[in-house]
C-alpha cells in the first residue's frame, strides 16, 4: 500500500454494470514526507461507509489483490483500504 | 519477497474490516546484499511486531496474506511481515554487481 491525497473524482457516466454506484476516485500518490511520487491515478473505495473525501489522505492497493472486496467481480486494479488519520515516519530509522 | 526496514507505522479508523487484526507498518525497501535502500517505502501488514528500525522480510502475496490477517477473501491486502531479521540473519556467499 501506498498513502495518497484524493484530490478529485472521474464521473464517468457510461459504465460497466457492477460500477453504477462507486465512486471513481482521482488520487495522487505522495511518500510519507506528502511529495507526489508519481501520476494521479484512480481507485475505488472499499473502506466501510465509503467516506474518502476530497482533500482525505488514504492508503490505497493497486493489483489483483484490489478487486478482493467487490462481489460480484469487477474488473478493478487500484482500491482505497484505509482513510489515515495519522502515521509516524522516521526517515533516519 | 524483499527485505527493508521499518520506519513508522499508520493509523486509521475507517479501514477495510482485514485490516483490524494487524498494524500497518512503513517499509523502506532495502537492497538484501548491499543494505542500500532502494525504492520507495511501502505499507505492509505486520503481525509479528516488528518495531522502528528492525529489518523485516515482506512478502507481496495477497492470499498469503489474507491468511496472515485471518481475512476473508474480501481482504485487498497484498504486503506482509513475514520474518523480523538479525543484523547477521543474511548470508552473501556470492554479490553479483547488475
Amino acid at each position: 500500500m501506498f498513502l495518497a491525497r484524493v484530490i478529485g473524482n472521474v464521473e464517468a457516466r457510461i459504465r460497466l454494470p457492477g460500477f453504477e454506484a462507486r465512486t471513481f476516485l482521482l488520487l495522487q500518490p505522495i511518500d510519507f514526507e506528502q511529495k507526489p511520487i508519481r501520476w494521479a491515478t484512480i481507485a475505488l473505495d472499499c473502506t466501510p461507509g465509503g467516506g474518502a473525501g476530497v482533500g482525505t489522505i488514504v492508503a490505497y492497493v493497486e493489483g489483483r489483490e484490489a478487486a478482493n472486496p467487490f462481489n460480484p467481480a469487477i474488473p478493478v486494479d487500484a482500491c482505497v483500504t484505509a482513510i489515515v488519520d495519522a502515521w509516524e515516519y522516521d526517515a533516519s530509522a | 519477497m524483499w527485505t527493508g526496514i521499518v520506519k513508522g507505522h499508520v493509523t486509521a479508523t475507517m479501514k477495510h474490516a482485514s485490516l483490524k487484526t494487524a498494524k500497518m507498518l512503513i517499509v523502506q525497501p532495502l537492497n538484501p546484499v548491499t543494505q542500500q535502500p532502494e525504492g520507495l517505502a511501502q505499507i505492509a501488514v505486520d503481525r509479528m511486531g516488528a518495531g522502528r528500525g528492525q529489518k523485516v522480510l515482506i512478502s507481496g502475496d495477497g492470499a498469503g496474506t489474507t491468511a496472515i490477517l485471518g481475512a476473508d477473501r474480501t481482504c485487498p491486502i497484498r504486503l506482509a511481515v513475514v520474518a523480523i531479521l538479525k543484523d547477521d540473519d543474511i548470508h552473501v556467499t556470492e554479490a553479483v554487481a547488475v
